[in-house]
Parts: C-alpha cells; sequence; structure tokens
C-alpha cells in the first residue's frame, strides 16, 4: 500500500527486435547544433569552407560541464545557422555538406589513459552524452565516488530498441565500459538492471567481478534513473540531490558500449542506433546514423511512410517530444523516432477530473498528481510546494492513466517552471534587501 | 506536406474513459434490474426508467440552461438515476422518483459544479432528502408480492433465511433486497478494477465485527439491507471517497462503525444512506490525513 507497484504497465511495441541495424546512405549535409542543455559556452573551431572530416572536433568543450562537438561526416562546412531547438531556444548551428567519402580525420586516435583524471578527459574529449535520452555529459556523471555502478538496460519506453541491440550486438563492448568505469572510476560493484536481455548478455557480465545482474520488475517507469537506483539498491534519492549524493552511478548501455570503443579506437560520437517505428511507417527499422543528419532522412532511409505523417516523435511515446517538422537534426541522445498516422496523433479531448485516483496510484514519485493542476491554476506556491510538485520526473502516467484524458504533466512541467521562477525572484529579492 | 501535429507527451493514452467506467457500473448494475422486476414486478422497471430518465433529462437541461458543455454522455447521470431509482420502494409515486433524481443532479451535483465536483453521493443524498421529506410514508411502505411487509432490518421483523435474504424474497428497496445481485455487481466492478477491494472490505469487515460483538445476526446485518449496494456502489463513488488507498480503508471502516450506529441506537432501521452521507463530509479531511509523502520529499522544499 502506498509503496506498492507503482508506475504502469505498457503495451511494449518492440517491433525492431529483431532488426539489424542498417548503415543508413551518406545524406546530403548535416547540422551539428552547439548547445547541449542549453548552457553551451563553445565555440566553433571552422568557418565556412573549411573541409573537414569524420572525428575531427568543429567546436571546443567550452566551461562548465561541455564537451567537444565533432565532424560526423566529410564535407564542407557550408556556414551556420539558427535552429531552434524543441526546447524553444535558438542555437548556433554548424552545417556541413558532405563529399559522400567519409574520410576520417588523421587526428582520431585512441586516447593514452592510466589514472582516473586522464580517464575522465578522455571521456570529455569522446564528446560523449547520456544515450538513453537525457543527453548529460557523462564525464560530468562519472567525476564522483559512489558504491554502486547501475547500468540501465531497461529501454521501458514503447518502440524504443536501440539499447536492446547494444546489448545484442555489442555486449562485449558493454562489458567492457563497466571494467573501465569501474577500474579508472574505483567503483566496486555493478548492478546490470535487465528486462527481456538478448540471450548470451547475461553470460558476458557475469565475467565482471563485483558485478550481478538483476532483472528488472515488468511496469514503465522502471528505467527512470530514481525509480532504478531504488529498485536495484533500495536508496532513495533526496529531493533536489543526485544519484551520486546516494552513491550511485546509473549510465545506459549504449553509452558505454561506446565508452569502451572510444578508448580502443578513438572515434568521438559521431553517429548512432536510432529505432524508426510508429503507425505512419513502411517498415519499422533500426538505422544506423551520422549525428546531424535530417529526421526526413532517416525515415526516408528506413523506407518511407505508409501514411501521411501526422506526429513525429523524438523518443518514446511516454516523454518523447514531438517535432514541427522533419527537418530536425538527429541530436546525440536521440534514441528514436517515432512517425503516427492521423488516427494515433490525435489526443482525446479532456474532461473534468472525477476523483478517481488512479494518477495517485500510478505516480512513481509517489505525488498527488491531481493535486499539482489544481494548485497550479490558483498559483498557489504554498501549496506546490507542501505536495513536493518539484519532484515531478514528467514521466506521463498520470496523464496515460488518467480516464478524463486531463494533460497533467504539462500541468506539472508549468508548475515547475513556476516553482523556478519564484524562487529566483525571491533570491534576487533578497540580494537586494541585502 | 502538411503540418505536422505538435502535442505535449505523453502521446498515448490508456482505453479506459469517464464514459468506460460508467457503462462498466450501469453493467454492474443491470443483475439487480432484473431481479428487482422478477421480484417486485414490471413496475420496478417502470420507476427505474422514470429515475434514469428525469436524471439524464435534468442533466441536460440544466447544462443547456447555464451554457456548460453538455455531458450526458458520460454516463454519470445514469449511474445516479440507477442508484436513486434501487433505493426506492415499488410503491413509490412516479413524480417522486422523478423529483429525487432532479434533486440528486441538479441541487447535489451540478449546482456543486458537476462531475467531479460534488462533496455528496447525489443518488444518496437525494435519498435521504426524500427520506426526511417523507411524502406520507411512501418512501418507507415496503410491499411483497402487493401485501404490505416490514424489511427484515425493521424491529420485530423475522429473518427471513439466508436464501431469502440472496434471491430477495423479502421486502425491501428495489435495487437492494436482491443480496446476490448486488454480489454479481460487485465482483464485476473489482474484476474490472472500476474500484478496487479497500472500500467494500473495510465497510463490510467492520458491520460484520460489530454485528459479531453485539450480538447481532450477522447475515441479517449483511444482507438484509443496503448494505451491498452501499458498499460496493455508493461509498465507492469516486469523487465523495478518498483518494489513496490508505484513506479509503479509514473511509470504509468508518462507513461501517457509523451504519451499525445507527442500525444499533438510531432511530431508524437502516442506516447505510446517512453513514456514506457523513463519511462523504470527511472525505476531504481523510484525504488530507492520507496524503502520500513524495519519494526522496523530506521536509518541504
Amino acid at each position: 500500500m502506498g509503496m506498492g507497484i507503482h508506475g504502469v504497465r505498457l503495451d511494449g511495441h518492440k517491433n525492431t527486435v529483431n532488426c539489424t541495424p542498417v548503415e543508413m546512405p551518406i545524406p546530403e549535409k548535416v547540422r551539428l547544433p552547439l548547445a547541449l542543455l542549453g548552457a553551451n559556452t563553445s565555440t566553433f573551431l571552422v568557418k565556412k569552407g573549411d573541409e573537414v572530416a569524420v572525428g575531427q572536433p568543429v567546436a571546443d568543450q567550452g566551461k562548465g560541464i561541455g564537451v567537444p562537438v565533432y565532424a560526423s561526416v566529410s564535407g564542407t562546412v557550408a556556414g551556420i545557422e539558427k535552429l531552434r531547438l524543441t526546447s524553444g531556444a535558438v542555437v548556433d548551428t554548424l552545417v556541413i555538406t558532405t563529399d559522400g567519402k567519409q574520410t576520417v580525420w588523421e587526428g582520431v586516435k585512441a586516447p593514452t589513459v592510466t589514472d582516473r583524471q586522464s580517464f575522465l578527459e578522455a571521456v570529455r574529449q569522446s564528446g560523449l552524452v547520456g544515450l538513453g535520452g537525457a543527453g548529460f555529459p557523462t564525464w560530468v556523471k562519472l567525476d564522483a565516488q559512489v558504491e554502486y555502478l547501475i547500468i540501465n538496460g531497461s529501454e521501458c519506453e514503447p518502440y524504443c530498441t536501440a539499447d536492446y541491440a547494444a546489448l545484442r550486438d555489442f555486449v562485449s563492448d558493454v562489458a567492457e565500459g563497466i571494467e573501465l568505469v569501474k577500474k579508472y572510476i574505483g567503483v566496486e560493484k555493478a548492478v546490470i538492471g535487465l528486462k527481456h536481455p538478448p540471450k548470451d548478455a547475461e553470460a558476458a557480465f557475469k565475467a565482471i567481478p563485483g558485478a550481478q545482474v538483476q532483472h528488472l520488475r515488468e511496469y514503465y517507469p522502471i528505467g527512470a534513473e530514481k525509480m532504478l537506483i531504488k529498485e536495484t539498491t533500495g536508496r532513495v534519492v533526496p529531493g533536489g540531490k543526485l544519484p551520486k549524493d546516494v552513491g550511485c552511478i546509473v549510465i545506459n548501455v549504449n553509452t558505454l558500449a561506446y565508452l569502451a570503443r572510444f578508448l580502443r579506437t578513438g572515434m568521438p560520437l559521431v553517429s548512432r542506433t536510432v529505432t524508426v517505428d510508429g503507425s505512419a511507417v513502411n517498415s519499422p527499422a533500426l538505422i544506423n546514423a551520422p549525428i546531424g543528419v535530417s529526421v526526413g532522412d532517416i525515415f526516408a532511409a528506413a523506407g518511407g511512410f505508409k501514411t501521411e505523417p501526422s506526429k513525429v516523435i523524438a523518443g518514446g511515446p511516454m516523454m518523447g517530444v514531438s517535432l514541427d517538422s522533419l527537418d530536425y537534426p538527429l541530436l546525440w541522445q536521440n534514441g528514436s523516432f517515432l512517425a503516427l498516422n492521423e488516427k494515433d496523433a490525435k489526443l482525446p479531448e479532456p474532461g473534468a477530473c472525477i476523483r478517481c485516483g488512479r494518477c495517485v496510484e500510478a505516480c512513481p514519485m509517489n505525488l498527488m498528481a491531481f493535486q499539482i493542476t489544481k494548485a497550479y491554476r490558483a498559483k498557489d506556491l504554498d501549496t506546490l510546494k507542501a505536495i513536493r510538485a518539484d519532484l515531478c520526473i514528467e514521466c506521463g502516467c498520470c496523464a496515460y492513466v488518467c480516464p478524463a484524458k486531463r494533460d497533467m504533466v504539462t500541468s506539472n512541467k508549468l508548475a515547475k517552471r513556476f516553482m523556478a521562477d519564484e524562487a529566483k525572484k525571491q533570491k534576487e529579492k533578497e540580494a537586494k534587501k541585502a | 506536406m502538411k503540418l505536422l501535429t505538435v502535442t505535449p507527451a505523453p502521446h498515448i493514452r490508456d482505453r479506459e474513459t469517464t464514459q468506460s467506467i460508467m457503462l462498466d457500473v450501469v453493467i454492474a448494475l443491470l443483475p439487480a434490474l432484473v431481479a428487482s422486476v422478477v421480484i417486485f414486478g414490471i413496475r420496478a422497471l417502470v420507476v427505474t426508467a422514470v429515475s434514469v430518465a428525469a436524471a439524464v433529462l435534468s442533466e441536460f437541461l440544466f447544462e443547456k440552461g447555464v451554457k456548460k458543455p453538455v455531458t450526458i454522455s458520460d454516463l454519470s447521470a445514469v449511474v445516479t438515476g440507477l442508484l436513486l431509482a434501487y433505493c426506492l420502494p415499488v410503491t413509490i409515486p412516479l413524480w417522486i422518483a422523478a423529483l429525487g433524481s432532479v434533486i440528486a443532479i441538479v441541487v447535489v451535483k451540478q449546482l456543486f459544479g458537476g462531475i467531479g465536483q460534488n462533496f455528496a453521493n447525489p443518488a444518496v443524498t437525494a435519498r435521504v432528502v426524500l427520506l426526511i421529506c417523507s411524502f406520507g410514508g411512501a418512501m418507507t411502505t415496503w410491499t411483497i408480492d402487493g401485501v404490505s411487509a416490514a424489511t427484515p432490518l425493521a424491529e420485530g421483523a423475522v429473518n427471513p433465511g439466508l436464501t431469502a435474504l440472496l434471491l430477495g424474497k423479502h421486502a425491501g428497496c428495489l435495487g437492494e433486497t436482491c443480496a446476490a445481485a448486488m454480489l454479481i455487481g460487485g465482483i464485476y466492478l473489482l474484476v474490472r478494477k472500476v474500484i478496487s477491494w479497500h472500500i467494500p472490505v473495510a465497510y463490510l469487515g467492520t458491520v460484520a465485527v460489530v454485528s459479531l460483538i453485539a450480538g447481532q445476526d450477522l447475515t441479517l446485518q449483511l444482507l438484509g439491507g443496503g448494505l451491498l449496494m452501499g458498499a460496493f456502489f455508493m461509498a465507492t463513488d469516486y469523487t465523495t471517497s478518498p483518494m489513496t488507498k490508505e484513506g479509503q480503508l479509514v473511509y470504509g471502516v468508518g462507513c461501517g462503525l457509523l451504519t451499525m450506529m445507527i442500525r444499533l441506537w438510531g432511530a431508524t432501521p437502516e442506516g447505510v444512506s446517512y453513514a456514506i452521507l457523513l463519511m462523504n463530509i470527511l472525505t476531504p479531511h481523510i484525504d488530507k490525513l492520507t496524503s502520500h509523502k513524495a519519494l526522496g520529499g523530506g521536509e518541504a522544499a
């Protein structure tokens, strides 16, 4: 009771589990935006007319938590244009027209890693960000002293299979990545959280000292960081704290596989596997695509559309962002693109809350979801604080189960923004006084 | 190419709707309708039809009148009409059945803002209003096979026996008499996950325990009155019962205690409606006391 099984059971729609990733044809151009997490301070290292090769740095790592950006194709820099990200932020974006040769940059070579410091520096130079969807710089995440390394192989969003493919095709890379992190960061225990793993995957992890495989329960969002930590270690991340504060690092399987490959080859993050699926596509597929290629090109490479798409989603159907155009570049953290037909694109009309309590039962964070909407509409900051609206992880369970089809996630997001803004205002006020 | 639809996540939704939930409740109430026609004759169907029609029509007219979106298709008014009809004796004048529905829908539900906003269960409250108004005893005149009779819970009445209670071969309201029909409906709601076990089990369990302690006839207390309908269909009304499972247990126990207090010490033989109505009023407080604590919430930010 209360702490029972929250979350929801979803149909998997894992139509692409048996697909072999297909290399997509080299596109005419790619676009590489500067900003990561909206706080990028890096600058471009190349200018219009410069020749670039695959793996060549085109933007420096900047300050703070930034990572460098690498050319994903060989070709010529066509210029810098503005791109509006789904967050609304407008960022400078490098446009490279390809020459079709995919020449590898002569500077690509395996880094020398001898200790923790050189390891973290190498991870930063790899350009690696969380490939599970969040896109948080991996080197920042790894820069911690923890007891547990938790490997996220749950891939709990419907349709998505890129992590499954990594476990199936590159399980030795994943295992190598675990060993590298354990060795250089100094983590003793590793827990690999899996759900219906490919056969043989488990065996590859058994050989790692201090590692154990945990079969995860069947619910969404078991792959959410806080849920996974609780499932594997029983620990609860306090509000406003990070996994490392409870002795955990959570890292995605694909991220680990890339990390291992980078340390072997020195080839930074320039391409990735994405799932292409949804009711409007001809044939669901796994595509290996260069970063920055347009989403439309990826769909075309997968066999195009069965019917005109009405909605295109970057990510899964529960947390993914719907794009306003197929002319949007593949970003590092995008693991799937879904195209939905007109019927599936339409969301039902919301009605009045009937207080059925389904949202309360479904919330994995144990929040009283229905109250957040009410308090936000009344701009009731005290109530929002008391019910901890700030802890919502935006997983979508409340809106999914709501029989009145209320869009609680949006009010939760707005409530969080409102709380953050008010906190900022309060701080400014206090600063003025002092 | 046409423009893409941009909506916030999640992009998929569960199939269940307010309408599908209410339809399940209607289905769960059908065995009792069949039983009431068998026991009391075709007038039971007429009373039910009038009550349902009045409920739906008054919701429609009210919403039209105040220029609100018409919500009769969510079927909640149908459920209210059915539940109210099931609280009436078969001999009830039809205008009283209709009046009860109007009170339930207009006064108790719509004036408080419509579905999800009322603090008291419309059918229960309307029943209580009709009982208090009395209408020359129209609400408490019971017949079976055309002959006046007392309900099994009335003072001095004898237990008609388990079989008679289950099949409803005794005087009583339309829907309450046949305990078997109510049990079938309740189990259907549980299987369909429209309701959870918490309220009915806490409610029925409390009544059973208090009955045993007070030396009452257990089968009579559980099956002889409106308890099953109350526990499965009325106390479980989403809007007027607590949101959390913990709260629902508290609420169920409260309903059980109040029911038995009224039955044992009250001036009326039956206490289910009054008990539920009183617990409806306590629901916001139970909600407050049993509110979930956020995972990792600790002290408020």
